[in-house]
């Protein structure tokens, strides 16, 4: 009874595991949705790399810089993108113009743009390459 | 008392442009991101709840480095850890550690 439940909740806490580093979803629509200017009514809307650069050239629509206070979201985690994201849509996390943006995205729409981001080359790394 | 006016004046602007016209300093930001490595330092190291893998900030935007340390600082963002490591930070380390991190160039 005892080696069951531990197996069990093992196997349960290594099921959220993978799950959560999963975010299953679909990059070319992802690149769709973060490219988009308009929602799913059809509503004209700012896109998303109209702050966050398309890409990863870190460049605006219009040839310009992105912003240095916008985050570089190239190859940043897909399942750390999806939280902040639901995080933003459920208004945990402060951000008025974020907040609107995230809340106008379906899960699905989330996943998608999750794995389209975290699917690109990077200029961003953990630090693990730095240690010396 | 004019000049006493714009003495004061001057004072207070000096203290509300502080926090983000601090200069960072690299060399001692390293040493402070020391601490960072314990969960920033591992690829694919995941937070415990909930669940997901702890974003990757080396070469990241200074100011938005900036903007993430001193909303945790202030309780903006809630993440207990973050909450607590930014909350025991100057606003002169948050300054060096995001020169230090977005400093960083990638050696892959």
């Amino acid at each position: 009874m005892m080696i069951r439940t531990v197996l069990i909740t093992t196997a349960l806490l290594f099921a959220g595991n993978v799950a959560a580093v999963d975010v299953k979803g679909d990059a070319a629509n992802g690149k769709k949705v973060f490219e988009a200017s308009k929602d799913t009514t059809g509503k004209p809307v700012a896109a998303c790399t109209g702050c966050h650069g398309i890409g990863n050239t870190q460049k605006l629509p219009d040839g310009s810089a992105m912003p240095q206070e916008n985050p570089v979201l190239a190859g940043q985690y897909s399942d750390y993108l999806s939280k902040a994201l639901h995080d933003y849509k459920t208004k945990k996390r402060a951000h008025l113009g974020m907040q609107g943006n995230a809340g106008r995205l379906s899960e699905k729409e989330i996943s998608d743009v999750a794995v389209y981001l975290g699917s690109l080359k990077t200029n961003i790394h953990d630090l693990s390459k730095h240690e010396d | 008392m004019k000049t006493s006016l714009f003495l004061l004046a001057g004072l207070f602007l000096a203290g509300t442009v502080h926090a983000a016209d601090l200069k960072g300093d690299p060399k001692a930001g390293k040493t402070l991101a020391y601490t960072c490595t314990g969960c920033h330092g591992i690829a694919e190291y995941k937070n415990a709840y909930p669940n997901y893998r702890v974003p990757k900030i080396a070469g990241q935007h200074e100011k938005y480095l900036l903007a993430a340390l001193h909303a945790y600082k202030k309780g903006e963002r809630n993440h207990p850890t973050m909450k607590a490591q930014a909350s025991s930070f100057s606003d002169q380390d948050i300054a060096d550690i995001a020169a230090y991190l977005s400093g960083l160039e990638s050696k892959k």
